[in-house]
Parts: C-alpha cells; structure tokens; sequence
C-alpha cells in the first residue's frame, strides 16, 4: 500500500463522515420526529445512574452483619438525590382517584406515541421527553391548572420520566412541589390489575 | 490506481496474496460489511432516539453540552449507511474500509468496557459472557460476549479490505478501470 493510497484512503473516510453528518442534520432537522440536538435529555440521569450500582454491591456483603444491611437498606430509603418527588403505586393510585374527578391531578406519560397508544393509565396526557419541547405547549395549560402532576414511563430502568420531571420544573416552569415521579411505571401499573386505555384518547 | 499489474504479480509471492489476488476475500468482505453497516445504520436512523440512550449507557461521552452526544447520535446512523453503501456499490470502497476500521476499533473496546462494567449489575451477570445489554448495534440486548466475537471478526474483515489492492468484482463505478487494467495485465482467461 502506497502512501497515496493510504491519504487517498483517508481523504475518501472523511468525506464520507462530512457527508454522514450533513445528511444527518438535514434529516434531523426536517423530521417531525427529529431530535433538538440542543436539548439536554438526561439533565438527572447520573444521580440515579450511581443509585443503581450501588445497590447490588451491598446486596453481596453478605458475610457482613446481616442486621446492619437490614437497617442502611438503600430499597427502603425513600429520599432520593435529586430532589424530586416519588410516588409510590398506592400513592399513584390515590392520585388516579382523584384525575377522575377533576383536573387538579393529572398523570404524564413520558413514552413515545407508540407505546403510549398500546396502552397507558388512562386521562394521561401524553408528553413524550425526547420530543418536548415540541409538544409541550399543547398541554401547557392542563399542566398548570394541576397541582399534582405524576409522571411515568415504563418502570425499570427507564429514566425518561425523571429527566422530563426535572426539565418540566426546571424549563417550562411548573413548580417543583406539584411534580411527582411513578417509577414502578406502567409495567407495574398493568402488573397490579390496574385499569389501561388502549389508544389515542386520553 | 497505477498498480494494475499487482495481481499477477502477487502471484506465487505468498499464500495470502496469492488468496487475495482471486478477489474473492475483498467480495466477501464487502458482502458481509455492506449489509451489517447498512442494516445497522437503517434501523439506527429509523430511532435515533434509542441510539441516544445506549450512547449514555457507554458512559464514554460527556453529557455537557448536550449537543455533543445528541449530534453523534444522529449522525452516526448516516455514516453506518453510507459506509455500507460503499461497500456494497464499490464507491469510496477505500474510504469505507478506513472509517469502518476505524469505526470497530473504537466501538470494539467500547462494547468490551460497558460489558465489564454491567457485571454484577444483576445476578444473573456473573461473568463477562453472563452480561446481555443493548450495545446500540442496531439489533436490541445481545450477550455481549457474541457480540465481540462478532465484531473482532468484522474488523478483520475491514483490515482485509483496508489493505487489500483487489480490484476484482469491483462495482460498475470503477469496472472501466479495472477491466483495462486486467488487459494491460495480459490476463486471457478473463475472455473465456
């Protein structure tokens, strides 16, 4: 291989990587479903990211006193970092109750349209993080009007409903007393029997 | 380009020149390479999205600014496609080679480091082979261990093509250049 070859090589490489990036760009910005490149999505992600490492480490200290973990348990500890606000599946419940009855509660589901139309708890209004600021102004006014506003995505390791917790608070200026996280999230919502719309509808 | 006689010449040399003179290494190469890097990029580009969140699973990039990590989420999908179209058509072939190299000899580690980094993340993740996780390959949760067997063999697949002076089976981009160099090459068995 010539030294010709190798920067002829290279040359091509890189045009094929500006011409990636263009294509990119363009196509991301004339898509409805593009993404804001300057959003930032994860604006809590590290804080639960440590919380869940940490959890299995104590878990394998078994030969440790057994009482001491018992009593440190970090599952039973309900102050999380971040500063925002969970609610349990009891707590979501109750909060349910009271949707139904006016719209001073009122439930977010943070999924993508798809999977909010396979089914999500019903009178959530579909919010979906990647893409809010795009949508947000749509339910801007239902989300003032609430003073508990509960957010979920589909539980386990999903942190979109976190991080749209934070940025509902933090950039489109709801307070942060009315926001709440469900993390058990619709998994564990339809796991309990409790009752899902299947569509578009709230 | 002025090397046209390297084939023949190559031949007797040494096994591996004499099996990369037949051209048929390069096509496979470029057959297996350009559908991975194609598919790869195609289901990418569809949910880019999904992309972004295992990009922040390799823990590799910074967070801030955002437009980093967003950007090479978007764009890395379009490369993916482009680098199989090359492959496939033999446009830029030399350039694919370069950047899919390139491309698996930082993703390889990367793979290998997140796969490290998950063990005991749950118990059924004893060891390295135990650990399954989404490494944003475009094909969902993989055991991670296949998924660098895999990789280590695309990237020799991309060595070969980043080395090899093949030309044969080269697409009808540059199949004018190619033929007459086989001429010039006095190659008479290709008129048969």
């Amino acid at each position: 291989m010539t030294r010709e070859t190798l920067a002829q090589s290279f040359k091509q490489a890189l045009v094929i990587v500006f011409f990636g990036i263009a294509l990119a760009l363009v196509a991301n910005a004339s898509s409805q479903e593009g993404i804001i490149l300057s959003h930032d999505f994860f604006s809590v992600a590290g804080v639960t990211g440590s919380e869940g490492s940490g959890n299995p480490e104590t878990g394998s200290e078994g030969s440790d006193s057994g009482l001491e973990v018992g009593i440190d348990d970090p599952a039973v500890d309900p102050e999380p970092f971040d500063g925002i606000q969970r609610a349990t599946i009891e707590d979501a419940e109750v909060y349910f109750e009271g949707s139904l009855e006016d719209s001073s509660m009122v439930f977010v589901d943070a999924r993508r349209r798809s999977d909010y139309e396979e089914g999500h708890i019903p009178g959530a209004i579909w919010l979906y993080h990647y893409q809010s600021e795009r949508l947000f102004d749509e339910v801007r006014e239902d989300l003032e009007q609430a003073f508990i506003i509960v957010v979920y995505c589909n539980g386990g390791d999903c942190e979109d409903s976190i991080n749209l917790a934070s940025d509902l608070s933090s950039l489109y200026g709801l307070p942060p007393e009315n926001i709440f996280v469900y993390e058990g999230g619709l998994s564990e919502w339809q796991e309990a029997g409790l009752p899902v719309q299947v569509g578009g509808e709230r | 380009m002025a090397e046209g006689p390297t084939p023949p010449s190559a031949k007797g040399s040494n096994p591996i020149a004499r099996l990369d003179a037949t051209g048929i290494p390069m096509l496979v190469a470029r057959l297996v390479l350009g559908f991975v890097f194609l598919s790869y990029g195609l289901e990418k580009v569809q949910d880019p999205v999904a992309f972004l969140k295992v990009l922040k699973t390799y823990d590799l990039l910074p967070l801030q600014p955002p437009e980093l990590i967003n950007s090479i989420a978007v764009s890395l999908p379009w490369i993916e496609l482009l680098i199989g179209i090359a492959f496939l058509s033999g446009a830029g072939l030399r350039g694919a080679a370069t950047a899919a190299t390139g491309m698996l000899l930082v993703f390889t580690p990367a793979v290998l480091r997140l796969g490290i980094s998950l063990i005991g993340s749950k118990p059924e993740f004893v060891g390295l082979c135990d650990v399954v996780a989404d490494c944003g390959c475009g094909s969902g949760p993989l055991p991670i261990c296949e998924k660098l067997v895999s990789n280590l063999g695309l990237l020799a697949l991309s060595a070969w093509a980043f080395f090899s002076p093949s030309e044969r089976f080269r697409g009808f981009v540059l199949k004018k250049d190619s033929t007459s160099e086989n001429r010039t090459a006095g190659n008479p068995e290709e008129g048969h």
